[in-house]
């Protein structure tokens, strides 16, 4: 899809990639999923959502995602702001348009997994895990700016 | 499939690639933003700021300085991020899909706030009328994008509260 951006017969704003992300917390930890099974080489940590299809509000695809991935329902969804994720994987450009909710799971269960399996669009299995993003991380965590994301949306909460 | 997916070309695109992500600019002076007046170029009566699409690999506020010097040959500063606005409706018979980056910025140039149209063109050679349009006051015409005008009324009480 990223081939999209570089192919002569489409428009220059072909192949930015809309998503919705779901970001769960618990305390210090947030949800994340763990893309290891995907790519050996490239390790990293992603909230779970996925593509805004055309006609679809951000806020509806996040709900769907979450049913689709984990089959949970979600409540509480407000959204924390947009990301733009300019990046560069396995030397192909990548261009994200990022919605951020944060969002909770109407069942208390899965606060409690230490692993919550799901499933992607294509079959793939997903694995996400909570992980306490006060302490260093081992790996990446996009997109770039969830972080700050967070303390902004702390410190407007603290007043 | 939504109804509105329904609407696209046809083709083996998946559907999301339609969704254009759009820059666009309330250029403010006071209560004053500047827009396109549509009906001065042949259009339903309707104002919308100027600004286009974002380009891949392109930032938000970069495509939004660069819409303006194109359009209408002016600088732009203080870009302030107003809010991202879903804009999903019909139109000439067809669905529409936006993601909007909404900023405010001035002109550098003070003295085109003094314009009473700004005549410009747009990337596919349309030509651009731009008028000053007091977002305080009862509006003749729609201005789009929904929610645009919200946006504008929460940052201009935002600006009287710091005054």
């Amino acid at each position: 899809m990223d081939d999209l951006a570089r192919s002569e017969l489409l428009p220059s704003w072909a192949g930015i990639r809309p998503l919705a992300l779901a970001v769960f917390r618990d305390g210090p930890r947030i949800l994340v999923e763990d893309n290891s099974a995907q790519d050996r080489r490239d390790y990293f940590y992603r909230p779970p959502g996925g593509g805004v299809e055309f006609g679809e509000r951000a806020i509806d695809a996040v709900r769907r995602e979450m049913r689709e991935e984990f089959d949970a329902e979600i409540a509480d969804v407000r959204p924390l702001g947009t990301l733009e994720n300019i990046f560069d994987y396995h030397g192909r450009p990548g261009h994200e348009v990022v919605f951020v909710f944060e969002t909770r799971f109407a069942d208390r269960r899965y606060y409690e997994a230490e692993r919550i399996v799901g499933t992607e669009g294509a079959g793939i299995r997903i694995e996400a895990i909570w992980l306490d993003v006060s302490q260093p991380l081992d790996r990446p965590l996009y997109p770039n700016g969830l972080l700050e994301l967070l303390a902004e949306s702390d410190g407007r909460d603290k007043g | 499939m939504t109804r509105a997916a329904r609407q696209l070309p046809e083709g083996s695109l998946p559907s999301w690639a339609w969704i254009r992500p759009q820059a666009l600019v309330a250029v403010r002076s006071g209560s004053r933003v500047l827009v396109q007046d549509y009906a001065a170029t042949g259009g339903v009566p309707s104002y919308r700021p100027l600004g286009g699409a974002i380009d891949h690999g392109e930032l938000a506020e970069v495509a939004a300085k660069r819409e303006i010097q194109e359009e209408v040959g002016a600088e732009v500063t203080d870009v302030r991020l107003l809010g991202v606005l879903e804009n999903i409706y019909s139109k000439d018979d067809r669905d529409w899909h936006e993601i909007v980056f909404m900023f405010e910025a001035r002109f550098v140039d003070a003295s085109l706030e003094e314009a009473e149209r700004l005549v410009g063109v747009e990337g596919d050679g349309d030509r651009i009328e731009a008028v000053w349009l007091d977002v305080s006051e009862q509006l003749d015409a729609p201005l789009y994008p929904p929610g645009l005008l919200e946006l504008l009324q929460a940052r201009l009480a935002a600006v009287a509260a710091d005054a």
